[in-house]
């Protein structure tokens, strides 16, 4: 992938956030709509690989840490969150879930499985980024 | 109880925060990691005389339904255990930071100690045998990270492999035997097991019970046949030897052993079978010590010698012979503690442990040599140590037993003075006579105060031993041997015949010593258990090797074919045994017509991709399937389906072309030939996949309990779309499985590719 191309690196870089914030959407309905976890995790992914076709760069793109650190974040929330109710009395995988106002966006629901579905996006992200990174780039 | 749960949680704490804090190799992290065990010792401390008279339980619900609960239990023998852990613990942590060279990883090195030493007060302060079972094998698992931490050195991998092999596969078998014995109690907390024991005991299942957990406990604890590991696990650092090898991971087998001795003692098998094994692992392992010239290699079969002894100890589980196993226990992690840490320190020194290589230490390390001759005295159970009280009531115990039994242990313990004086007297006089030793330089202090911390332990036990453990001995023996009644008195001298029977082992294991070990070169012969071990291993290597390479040939194709058949076959084996049932009837509304318009599309596709002349086209034309199957997903009404089968043809294409330069080249379609085989399995797979589904639509017996999920998904998890609240709510669990095996698949690729050996590209 050493060849750049112009078109499709100016395009990435609109499209990158775009697919980026389309996932925290995605993500976020997923308890109500369509979405969850999983599937803002490929989309997140996606958009991941399309910025690293586009750019050809040999290092992945990201946060300055290798993705298989977010494997290992990931089973940690998830883990966490399963583990969480045994502190309040509660059973093991329990989940709860309740309303908060805010301001100008009105009631928003907040539930615990929305944290473990974090989990399974950070996990998902990081296999993904991890395998295709590691084909790519095999050294 | 807080405390102590605080205590057990904080050396947990301390692994999380330390890389946060600390550089990896700053020094400054085995001072906070010292901090952290400290801290944690001084609340056990606190809590101690609490619990002395009454223990206490309090528990965390797990999985109710499953009667499963992490519980913390508090009595006088998981009190005696804790202060060990958490004792010696913070002793070996302090020297470790002093010890450790400064290229090392420290706050790798440490967060694993960390993490061990609160999976071991885990382990002592279960109520639970699930909770205590999850435990002991993160010990295992920490202790194959310790063994492997220089993993550059083959052998320190083998060893952690080894270790690993034989307590974890130990810790299966003990978990089978916990299962056992709460299906017969009816519960899995310890003391419904222990209260439950008279009708255990009159189960036909209680021997296998009993089997399997001493199959746990006598692995761990490194037992004959099993003692191979730990002299392999040397190859650790000296600090990890000190502390799991010798002071408490090795003793986990001997709690298991006390804790649940009142239950399985009345099991016939039981106290026989550990004290055989125990006097024999004691005297064999006695004299093994003392053909050893690496240091470490004699110390670890002292350890296992000394095990043995304590095995044979509990297994009684009658208050006298306990209460010696306990003592015993804290007298061996006193002594045997410090005598790893000053070899640490003598192989810092003169970079070597070879016995036969060491100059007179008397001479050139006196400061080293006092603490090194004390400790290896009180092993010997020479007056006036620690070491003494616990061999006499040892002897007490043993003399009333058959007479092989006695003359076995009588040897053992000849021989065991013999290797104390090996040490003691042997590194005193040391084997390089007249060499020029001048360059040598004593132990530091910094490194000298922990081992001598622990030998002016051992020296107190022997002085004064009543006031100092004589109340906690006596409630851990009553914890023990499940009773109230325990008395325990200690005192150094008291005249009876077993006084004699000492006298005779010191004098004649001073003779073997002088007679037949001074004159000559000791060398360590080949363990047959280890020889066992590498043939079974490599034989298992080479089957499996030898299988794999029958199926794994590396055509992805062969790959298919052994997939679908092998799949259709399992499911037409029970569809045939069941009996096939009606066949369901025709849809009587189809699908919007315009639906089959849109089935044809995919089905197109693949035609298309078969006959692609080049694989980026076969490439493209397999997604266009997978889109058009998204399509058709959203035509059915399956929204989330069809997200994310869009989402994986995206990223799966990706896949590909990342692995495309890597692929061979692709023939054209021309030159491919027709295989008619090929064109059977697509059919069983094809059409298979589809009579199934046809089948099963018809066979609906029970009510599906997709009608549960649809009616309490909002009011019960206040999701209002079913398919994502069963995947993170009602069938967490299952996802939480899902995500790791994808976790386990990415690490796996990243090893793979990443991680392989220069020039085996």
């Amino acid at each position: 992938m050493k060849a750049r191309s112009l078109i499709l690196s100016t395009a990435a870089r609109v499209v990158y956030p775009v697919l980026i914030a389309f996932a925290i959407f995605l993500y976020w309905r997923g308890h109500n709509a369509p979405g969850g976890g999983f599937i803002a995790g490929l989309l997140t992914s996606a958009a991941i690989v399309l910025r690293f076709l586009a750019s050809g760069r040999k290092q992945e793109p990201g946060l300055g840490v290798p993705f298989v650190t977010a494997v290992g974040v990931g089973l940690a929330i998830a883990v966490t969150t399963a583990f969480g109710p045994l502190l309040f009395g509660h059973m093991f995988f329990t989940h709860t879930y309740g309303f908060v106002d805010l301001p100008l966006i009105g009631r928003i629901e907040l539930a615990t499985a929305g944290l473990f579905d974090l989990g399974v996006y950070v996990v998902v992200v990081g296999n993904v980024i991890t395998v295709i990174s590691a084909m790519t780039d095999p050294e | 109880m807080w405390g102590l749960l605080v205590a057990s949680l904080l050396p947990f704490a301390g692994a999380a925060v330390l890389p946060l804090l600390c550089e990896r190799r700053s020094p400054k992290a085995g001072w906070v990691a010292t901090a952290f065990m400290a801290t944690a010792f001084a609340l056990i401390s606190i809590a101690t005389p609490t619990f002395l008279h009454h223990s206490a339980r309090m528990s965390l619900q797990w999985a109710p339904v499953l009667g499963l609960s992490f519980g913390m239990a508090a009595d006088g023998l998981s009190l005696v255990f804790s202060l060990l852990i958490s004792g010696i613990g913070t002793i070996v942590f302090a020297f470790a930071a002093a010890y450790l060279g400064f290229q090392e990883n420290r706050v790798r090195f440490f967060c694993y100690m960390l993490i061990f030493a609160g999976s071991m007060l885990g382990l002592v302060l279960s109520s639970n045998l699930i909770g205590m079972f999850v435990f002991w094998e993160f010990t295992s698992v920490s202790s194959f990270l310790l063994i492997g931490f220089w993993h550059e050195r083959e052998a320190s991998r083998n060893g952690a492999f080894k270790a690993l092999l034989v307590t974890a596969s130990g810790g299966l078998a003990m978990l089978v035997g916990f299962i056992v014995l709460g299906i017969l109690a009816g519960s899995f907390e310890i003391t419904d097991v222990v209260a439950a024991r008279a009708s255990i005991a009159a189960s036909p299942w209680a021997a296998w019970a009993a089997g399997f957990v001493m199959l746990g406990a006598l692995t761990k604890s490194a037992q004959f046949p099993f003692h191979l590991w730990l002299p392999s696990a040397m190859e650790a650092p000296t600090p990890v030897s000190a502390y799991l090898h010798a002071a408490t991971m090795v003793k986990a087998g001997l709690y298991l052993v006390a804790r649940l001795g009142p239950v399985l003692s009345i099991v016939p098998i039981w106290t026989p079978t550990l004290t055989v094994v125990g006097i024999a692992t004691m005297t064999w392992c006695s004299y093994l010590a003392l053909r050893q010239t690496d240091l470490k290699a004699l110390l670890a079969f002292s350890t296992v010698s000394q095990l043995g002894l304590i095995m044979a100890l509990l297994a009684q589980n009658e208050p006298a012979a306990t209460a010696a196993g306990i003592l015993h226990t804290i007298n061996h992690g006193l002594f045997k503690g410090a005598l790893f840490l000053l070899v640490g320190i003598i192989e810092h020194q003169t970079h070597t442990r070879d016995l036969t290589r060491l100059p007179s230490l008397a001479r050139t390390m006196p400061r080293l040599y006092v603490p090194l001759a004390l400790a290896a005295i009180s092993m010997a159970g020479i007056p006036p140590l620690g070491g003494f009280i616990s061999k006499e009531l040892f002897l007490d115990t043993i003399v009333h037993m058959p007479w092989p039994i006695v003359v076995i242990a009588v040897f053992g313990a000849c021989l065991t003075v013999a290797y104390c004086l090996a040490l003691a007297v042997g590194l005193g006089i040391g084997r390089r006579v007249g060499e020029d030793t001048g360059r040598l330089h004593d132990a530091p202090t910094s490194l000298l105060w922990g081992p001598s911390l622990l030998v002016a332990g051992t020296v107190l036990l022997g002085l004064v031993p009543q006031p100092l453990v004589g109340n906690l001995l006596e409630s851990a023996t009553n914890a023990a041997t499940a009773s109230t009644q325990a008395h325990v008195h200690l005192s150094l001298f008291h005249f009876t015949p077993t006084l004699l029977v000492s006298a005779g082992a010191i004098v004649a294991g001073a003779l073997v010593f002088t007679w037949l070990w001074l004159p000559r070169t000791p060398h360590a012969p080949k363990l047959i258990s280890d020889l066992i071990y590498e043939r079974t291993l490599s034989a298992l290597e080479k089957y499996a090797q030898a299988l794999t390479a029958a199926y794994m040939s590396g055509l992805l194709w062969r790959y298919l074919i052994i997939i679908v058949l092998t799949g259709f076959a399992a499911i037409g084996y029970v569809l045939v045994s069941i009996g096939l049932g009606p066949a369901s009837a025709w849809p009587a509304r189809p699908a919007q017509s315009f639906g089959y318009a849109v089935a044809l599309i995919p089905v197109g596709a693949a035609i298309g991709a078969m006959f692609a002349p080049t694989r980026l086209s076969a490439i493209l034309a397999l997604g266009a399937s997978g889109y058009s199957m998204a399509l058709l997903f959203s035509l059915l009404g399956a929204p989330d389906l069809a997200l994310t089968q869009i989402m994986v043809e995206t990223v799966s294409i990706a896949l590909f072309l990342s692995a495309f330069v890597h692929l061979p080249a692709y023939g054209s379609p021309r030159s491919r030939r027709f295989h008619p085989f090929h064109l059977v399995v697509a059919a069983v797979s094809g059409f298979g996949i589809a009579g199934l589904v046809w089948h099963a639509r018809g066979q609906r017996v029970v009510d599906t309990i997709s009608k549960y999920y649809v009616a309490h998904s909002a009011e019960q998890a206040g999701g209002h779309n079913v398919v994502n609240v069963i995947l993170v709510d009602f069938r967490g669990l299952d996802t939480m499985g899902e995500i790791t095996v994808l976790g386990i698949a990415a690490l796996t690729c990243y090893a793979l590719i990443k991680l392989r050996p220069e020039g085996k590209a």
